[in-house]
């Protein structure tokens, strides 16, 4: 946990300077994520776990990773395109509620013949860093909504890629919601909400819980996988702007200018084969990854930080194969999540990683370094990719901005 | 009679619920978001079945209401969307009295046309006539969900009416509907059906005499129609309501009739336009997707029904479900 300490109280600093947080009520924050849930009245104003919604790019991209994902993947009904960017409208001014910790529908008295404009589960839990990120699916872009030219060449399919054991009720969709909160229940609150504000306009096609934060932070300690090995510590630092602007924003000049400050995601779900995993050799198992087990350093080297050369690594070991240099330097930012949906038919772990990549464009960094991956990674032995969507990111929006603003507007 | 025992919290309905008298509007808006040029559809005819005996009085009666429900629902758009009749401004106390008169009046109508097809169920069941019996329930089953809002205020009868066989207690003696089902769709062994059918005979007929002393009010209104939402979405369309006969669709489609009565009894009393709107719009959507599986003999056995077909529905009747359950507030305004 003390990671987390770490990690809520950088976040505590960071929003004390912009929202003007009294010193107390930071130290509640900190509380509240070290300790279990804060249920004093005094949690649901406490600003310090809050993430800000505004900015110019969504919150859920370069924020440190919380605890928890709820991601939900929609097929949107046979929407025109006022009836679009009224959910969009309905979406924003409700996920800037629910990540200030505010009721949906207000807290005006409500008639008691209604149901509960907000349904309840989260009053008191505070914001939890609680973000809300949307994304845009291929198929959005048709002619229904007047968008068939607006499908960004960065949005690509993707192509096949060995070792796809794709479940077609696990991929696409028309709209995204990456929900994260360092309190499942809150995850859940926002996802449950949005999906009745959505009824008869959209509709659930899959969902994925994760937990565990499977992505690393500049200040705290690399999470670990369900394989057991630290992940991602070449990952891409949430705060390094310049590493940010120049493989993970979009880009006025890339092509689609409603893009500018947005991003791309693709997220795969990838299921571990456990059970055969457990049963490999410590020795085996090293050389698959190309880092110790314990401290998670290079093969070769003693510290987990100290420099990959992937000329030393085992020939197809993962971080070898996956490393920047062997991809034109392509790197991603990684903000993904382990996941457990409990066990399949046969009695064995339906587990593995959820795999949340942002990036300026996906035909430049995921397809590329997945290609070689899906063709030469020791790891595909014990991996299956068994979901896979792909998603255009939005720019952030101000006050009085809704999502797809600079698309729809 | 009918109105003796009115319970109506609707009788407190301020002037916001009075008839805005600008239902053109609200009208143009609905229509630009449906088209209904697609919706012509076959005739359905549940009892093809028994294409036979074109001369038996009770089976001509059930075609016709068969044929009436594919006429009713178009008969509903064109009423709702071709906005024929704009509500006069009238009094809110006396709105009021009205829906739950027109609601009363539907829900009698239906429970009266239940007794001679459950009258003609037991004799089917006595002479041992099983396809017969098959259409008979089938179409009870359209009426009853129908009823069944008003049914569930008499415990007696719901408990010996309406009960599925996972419903019952250890030791618990199954009568009524599903019972019946059973019967007639696993083993077909009728002889030890024929109390059962009797008495379930003479609950029907004696729930169609207590309908006009019911208790109902605006808000009773409403929250019927939503828990028969609550039906289809929990029971009807996961299959589990009609477990042997597979019949779901029908008990959906008495469904949406019944909630559809009680929307239109209180649709006078929403003063929220983007709630009507929102409520016609869903309703059409819901109609239609049903009627994508309409049958020449009524509808599909949910059986034949694949797993994204149920999930269209699903995502149907929950863009109804979550609008309906603002009707009974919206209906009887804020107190």
């Amino acid at each position: 946990m003390s990671h987390r300490l770490q990690l809520s109280r950088r976040q505590v600093i960071a929003s004390a300077g912009v929202l003007g947080v009294a010193g107390g009520a930071g130290v509640a924050g900190v509380a509240g994520v070290a300790g279990t849930r804060a249920r004093d009245a005094a949690a649901e104003s406490v600003a310090g776990r809050q993430v800000e919604f505004h900015g110019p790019h969504q919150a859920g991209v370069a924020t440190p990773v919380q605890g928890n994902l709820h991601f939900a993947a929609y097929d949107v009904a046979d929407l025109d395109r006022a009836a679009l960017i009224g959910l969009l409208q309905d979406w924003t001014a409700t996920a800037r509620e629910l990540t200030a910790s505010r009721r949906v529908g207000g807290i005006d008295a409500q008639s008691r013949l209604a149901p509960p404009s907000d349904t309840g589960e989260a009053l008191g839990l505070g914001a939890a860093n609680l973000t809300v990120t949307v994304g845009f699916g291929p198929d959005l872009f048709t002619e229904r909504v007047g968008l068939a030219g607006e499908r960004p060449a960065a949005l690509a399919d993707l192509p096949p890629f060995a070792g796809n054991l794709l479940d077609r009720a696990r991929c696409g969709g028309d709209l995204a919601l990456q929900v994260c909160a360092d309190d499942p229940q809150v995850a859940l609150h926002a996802v449950r909400n949005l999906t009745r504000i959505a009824a008869g306009r959209a509709a659930v096609r899959w969902t994925q819980l994760g937990f565990g934060a499977a992505s690393p932070t500049a200040a705290a300690p690399t999470p670990r996988n369900l394989f057991g090995f630290k992940d991602g510590t070449a990952n891409i630092p949430t705060d390094d702007r310049a590493e940010l602007a120049e493989h993970v924003w979009a880009h006025s000049s890339d092509g689609s200018p409603w893009m500018a400050g947005g991003s791309y995601l693709v997220a795969r779900r990838i299921r571990m084969t456990i059970e055969t995993w457990d049963r490999t050799s410590l020795h085996d198992q090293e050389a698959v990854m190309g880092r110790t087990k314990d401290v998670g350093a290079p093969l070769g080297s003693a510290r987990e930080r100290d420099t990959v050369r992937p000329a030393v690594l085992p020939a197809s070991s993962h971080v070898r194969m996956a490393h920047p240099s062997r991809h034109g330097g392509a790197r991603l930012l990684r903000r993904g999540f382990n996941f457990v949906d409990g066990t399949d038919e046969l009695g064995h772990l339906d587990a593995g990683l959820f795999f949340l990549a942002f990036q300026r464009d996906p035909r430049r960094a995921f397809v590329p370094i997945q290609t070689e991956l899906a063709s030469h990674d020791a790891m595909s032995t014990y991996i299956r990719h068994t979901g896979s969507s792909l998603w255009a990111v939005p720019p952030g929006v101000g006050p009085s901005g809704w999502w797809g603003e600079t698309l729809l507007g | 009679m009918a109105l003796v025992v009115i319970v109506a919290i609707g009788l407190s309905v301020g002037p916001a619920a009075a008839a805005d008298g600008s239902v053109a509007d609200d009208c143009q808006a609905t229509g630009a978001a449906v088209s209904y040029q697609a919706y012509a559809r076959d005739v359905a005819n549940p009892v093809a079945a028994v294409r036979g005996n074109r001369s038996d009085p009770v089976l001509n009666k059930v075609r016709a209401y068969y044929r009436g429900i594919a006429v009713q629902d178009r008969g509903w758009e064109l009423k709702t969307l071709g906005c024929a009749a704009p509500a006069a401004a009238a009094q809110p106390g006396s709105d009021a009295v009205k829906a739950i008169a027109t609601y009363r009046a539907g829900v009698q109508e239906q429970a009266d046309a239940l007794v001679p097809i459950a009258d003609a169920l037991v004799a089917a069941v006595e002479r041992g006539e099983v396809a017969r019996a098959k259409v008979l329930y089938a179409a009870a089953r359209a009426r009853w969900d129908q009823v069944s809002p008003v049914a569930a205020q008499f415990a007696d009868l719901e408990s010996r009416v309406d009960l599925r066989e996972v419903d019952l207690a250890a030791g618990q003696d199954w009568t009524g509907w599903h019972r019946v089902e059973k019967a007639l769709w696993t083993d077909g062994d009728l002889a030890g059906l024929v109390p059962v059918a009797d008495q379930l005979a003479a609950d029907v007929r004696t729930l169609a005499g207590r309908v006009p002393t019911s208790r109902l009010s605006v808000s009773s209104i409403g929250t019927g129609a939503k828990e028969l939402l609550d039906g289809v979405v929990t029971e009807q369309i996961t299959g589990a309501a009609e477990v042997f006969s597979h019949l779901d669709l029908v008990d959906t489609q008495a469904s949406l009739d019944g909630a559809r009565a009680a929307y239109m009894a209180l649709r006078p009393l929403v003063s929220d336009r983007d709630l009507r709107s929102r409520l016609d719009a869903a309703f059409v959507a819901a109609s239609r997707e049903l009627a994508a599986h309409r049958a020449r003999d009524g509808f599909a056995s949910y059986e034949t029904v694949g797993l994204a077909k149920r999930r269209e529905l699903a995502r149907v009747v929950d863009g109804l479900g979550e609008p309906l359950s603002q009707l009974t507030a919206a209906a009887v305004g804020r107190t």
